[in-house]
């Protein structure tokens, strides 16, 4: 049984079709990879996976359990956290606080106490040391770099602990030794047991960290395989290409 | 010891606010003070949902109206004696204008930003017109007697100013509690980007809700003091969109999503605007003033008097410290700039409150 698996979905906007029969999965403990031209509807399958985007048919599933149409607070809570394309962080919270926000408290009374109990701030404080914004922590986390926010949103959703993460474009925009020290930390995280689903526009980025990559275009995965086997795929060719 | 230092200087403020009608003589002043706590109530109330959560409701007032009929109401149906029992029914007041905004919250958080702010406009509107057509009820725009205070001369005022301040004081605790709580980070963390907060679990629908409720209540109970205070009600009067905006005139003064921010804001504008009612009422020039008021707090104090001077005494502080006007805005480790270095950073600084990017 695969951790998470989309099955047939299918979403369109008005006349535009966002996907159709759009299938894939992703087995635990690996790192996937998901490529396709721009427009090809990897955004969208994860916002409907998410729950940020309504699926018009097909099902979402986490370890067989079908989850279609969830909230996106249910989807996080499941275990499935995500990183936006374009970051999205709280920029008038400063950037420890921005890591509290996604540390999970059950039952009304503890909502009551203060936003950060001991153990909680130990945990965030580890989180931000992980990805190096440590000495960064009481800063807004409007103040901070566009990389460095990237790095944040990933510390925070890493908070809840998810199985599995969606990252969108994480090294879109950013400069090639952040670009590096991220894919060290997936791999990092990945050994830990944490589960990845990478949508990525810089090949070498994606060849070098996915061991199974999947290839969107026009809403539906048309390839699917290894790094090596996807690109020499005749029909990835001609989708980036075009005839 | 900074607690210590806070907790002293509340006490300071609170021994003082609890002797001032012991020196102030003049009923006028203590009519003046009874209307500033009642302002700093629903201040520090539409705070709790417009300062936490960014939702600017434009019509909370309603829940002012609805507070004062109800205690009203309240004394006619059920038998109260005069003196200070009609207080003892405020936290029922309350109640009814918490009930009362549930329904309405529900609808009108269906919305946000500039819809929001329409539909709570409307809101108070409907509450007028209710007021004003319901008139088994509410006696239409002839208005109802509440029940009468049996104090006499400058023994009036204390009694009303002492219930304003045990309430203010619960709402300050409540407003405080709130920030400082896990609630209160998913609040401020909703008010940033609703969408992200949702997806890392945060309930926004309940927690909006319960805020819009929350600023009811204490808008309510401030208008059923208001209430027995005035003796008299009509619907222009306890609907009022001129009350409406001061409310939140005052929290933005004072500093929106502060917890002393609103009754800051509500000390330093409701004595001058009783005083300039009291004087040129006649002409109406209060009102202009008023406009202007908003406009200059819009344009130089977007957030308000309690931001700003934190933020130049945090400036000082840290050029007290750094002994050079440079950085601004988390100390520059050597570590710490190695590490930016190595990440290619530019480095960081800090934007002064007001500026677009600490607001984006």
């Amino acid at each position: 049984m695969s951790l998470l698996e989309a099955a047939d979905l299918a979403k369109s906007f008005g006349g535009i079709t966002g996907l159709s029969d759009c299938c894939i999965r992703v087995e635990e403990g690996e790192i996937a990879g998901l490529i396709g031209p721009n427009g090809s509807g990897k955004t969208t399958l994860f916002n409907v996976v998410t729950g940020y985007e309504r699926a018009d048919g097909g099902a979402v599933r986490m370890r067989g359990k079908t989850i279609t149409g969830a909230s996106p607070r249910r989807v996080f809570r499941l275990g499935i956290g995500r990183t936006f394309q374009l970051t999205r962080i709280f920029s008038r919270l400063t950037v420890e606080e921005n890591v509290h926000v996604a540390l999970q408290r059950r039952g009304f009374g503890r909502m009551l106490r203060r936003w950060s109990s001991a153990g909680e701030q130990a945990r965030a404080g580890d989180l931000l040391e992980f990805v190096g914004l440590a000495h960064l922590r009481s800063l807004p986390a409007g103040n901070l770099s566009y990389g460095q926010k990237k790095l944040l949103e990933f510390a925070t959703v890493l908070a809840a602990e998810p199985r599995v993460i969606l990252l969108d474009e994480p090294a879109g925009g950013v400069n090639p030794t952040m670009v590096t020290f991220l894919a060290d930390r997936i791999r990092t995280l990945n050994q830990q047991g944490v589960t990845f689903l990478v949508v990525e526009h810089n090949m070498e980025f994606v060849m070098q960290l996915c061991s199974r990559i999947s290839v969107m275009h026009r809403g539906t995965v048309i390839a699917e395989g290894l790094p090596s086997e996807v690109r020499n795929n005749p029909a990835v060719l001609e989708a980036y290409l075009g005839d | 010891m900074r607690i210590a230092a806070r907790l002293a200087g509340l006490a300071v403020l609170l021994a003082i606010a609890v002797v001032v009608p012991q020196v102030i003589n003049s009923p006028l002043s203590m009519t003046m003070a009874v209307f500033t706590l009642l302002f700093a109530i629903m201040a520090t109330g539409w705070n709790v949902l417009g300062g936490y959560t960014g939702y600017i409701s434009l019509g909370h007032a309603a829940f002012f109206g609805i507070g004062a009929y109800a205690l009203t109401l309240l004394g006619q149906h059920v038998q109260v004696s005069s003196g200070y029992e009609p207080f003892f029914l405020l936290p029922v007041v309350g109640l009814i204008g918490a009930a009362s905004a549930v329904p309405l919250g529900i609808i009108t958080l269906r919305t946000r930003r500039h819809v929001f702010v329409v539909l709570t406009i409307a809101m108070l509107f409907i509450g007028q017109l209710l007021a004003t057509n319901l008139r088994d009820l509410t006696n239409g725009s002839t208005g109802l007697s509440a029940p009468a205070a049996p104090w006499m001369g400058s023994a009036f005022n204390p009694p009303f100013y002492y219930a304003a301040l045990i309430v203010l004081v619960v709402a300050v605790a409540v407003s405080w509690w709130i920030r400082q709580s896990k609630f209160g980070l998913g609040l401020r963390a909703l008010r940033d980007d609703e969408d992200r907060a949702l997806g890392l679990g945060i309930n926004a629908g309940l927690a909006k809700l319960v805020c819009f409720v929350v600023a009811a209540f204490f808008i309510a109970i401030a208008g059923g003091i208001y209430a027995y205070f005035q003796t008299y009600i009509y619907p222009q009067v306890v609907f009022d969109p001129l009350a409406d905006l001061a409310m939140v005139l005052m929290a933005f003064t004072g500093g929106v999503g502060t917890v002393s921010g609103p009754v800051l804001g509500a000390l330093l504008i409701e004595p001058a605007h009783e005083y300039f009612a009291f004087t040129y009422g006649g002409n109406g020039l209060y009102l202009i003033l008023y406009g202007t008021l908003f406009l200059v707090v819009i344009l130089l104090l977007p957030q308000g008097v309690i931001p700003t001077i934190s933020y130049w005494l945090a400036l000082y502080r840290q050029r007290r410290q750094t002994g050079a006007a440079g950085q601004i805005g988390g100390q520059v480790t050597p570590a710490a700039a190695t590490q930016r270095e190595r990440a290619g950073e530019q480095p960081i600084e800090q934007p002064p409150p007001g500026s677009r990017a600490a607001n984006q």
